[in-house]
């Protein structure tokens, strides 16, 4: 459930932005989300749906962009994507990795006027 | 591009770079309800006894059990009533450690809402992250759940002594842990027999030297 603590989060960014900007209304939001943070959409969704009622966003639509997790063997600098559990280097079978993408909690874009 | 959780992020970078400054070191303990965090605790507490002075962060749903437990120690202990919520953020650690005084503290445990997936997401400002697995909750912890056992600096499977009793594949954690994070110190413990046990300490001394 921590679904609901990054929506709060990102509501608190999202309505300070749109004070910045002055906007008056906000039509949608375009979030990226990394798979290795174990975000259920559904549950996602549910709680932004909760947090916009009766706020300039009542009527926005989420945009989710699921980021896949990319990793870099460290012993043989090899980059790819993990397919499901495979925590593995497809060259070398290293499993000393680094993460080079999958934990994004990112706003990439407000819209409103 | 705005970052979700920055705010999250700040504190416990406060809190780390406070701790630092105190010589302070903070454990954040993370486990599925019911693997043992309360009794590991309840064990360290009882060896390091008089040998450093601890300090304890229970986090709990809703009641105080696991805080009234420990009590008995005799080192101070602030209880977070998450009402509800899934697990700790740096905000309420931030609160916490203000009832503490830290100049008298060389180590400090939080233990984690019992929770695997949550806990993980947010950083407490702490020194590392411990994981706690136990037997009798299935081998497939590491592989279904890479974000905390490739943050986490030690592992401890809990309820070794169990082993036997349960279809635990000991060969397919080992591996899945190893694929996972190939290099964490692991810890096979028995909390309730106290077996194992030495070695979480003499890693607890040893992390203390090299602070």
């Amino acid at each position: 459930m921590h679904e609901v603590s990054i929506v709060n989060d990102l509501f608190r960014i999202v309505l300070d932005v749109a004070e910045k900007e002055k906007l008056s209304r906000i039509d949608k939001v375009h979030f990226q989300l990394g798979r290795m943070m174990q975000v259920v959409p559904e549950l996602f969704r549910f709680a932004f749906d909760s947090a916009k009622a009766d706020t300039i966003a009542d009527q926005a639509q989420l945009e989710i962009e699921f980021l896949s997790v990319k990793m870099r063997c460290k012993d043989c600098g090899h980059e790819f994507e993990v397919d499901q559990e495979d925590f593995c280097c497809p060259q070398c079978q290293g499993v000393d990795l680094d993460l080079l993408q999958g934990k994004e909690l990112f706003i990439k874009s407000i819209e409103g006027e | 591009m705005k970052r979700v959780l920055d705010r999250n992020q700040d504190k416990a970078e406060q809190i780390r770079s406070l701790l630092k400054e105190k010589k302070v070191r903070m454990y954040n303990l993370i486990s599925s309800p019911g693997a043992g965090k309360t009794t590991l605790l309840e064990q360290t507490c009882r060896h390091l006894d008089h040998q450093l002075r601890v300090g304890i962060i229970e986090g709990d749903v809703y009641t105080d059990r696991d805080a009234q437990r420990l009590k008995q120690y005799g080192f101070p202990i602030v209880l977070i009533n998450t009402e509800g919520g899934c697990h700790l953020d740096s905000n309420s650690i931030d609160g916490a450690l203000k009832e503490f005084d830290l100049e008298e503290m060389d180590l400090l445990f939080v233990e984690n809402v019992g929770n695997l997936v949550c806990p993980s997401h947010f950083d407490l400002g702490e020194t590392a992250k411990i994981a706690v697995v136990s037997t009798s909750e299935g081998d497939d912890k590491p592989i279904k759940y890479p974000m905390l056992f490739r943050d986490a600096r030690a592992v401890i499977l809990n309820k070794i002594d169990l082993l036997e009793h349960t279809n635990f594949n000991y060969d397919a954690f080992i591996k899945d842990l190893r694929q996972v994070n190939p290099t964490v110190p692991l810890f096979e413990t028995s909390c309730t027999r106290g077996e194992g046990l030495q070695d979480w300490y003499r890693w607890l001394e040893q992390e203390g030297r090299n602070a």
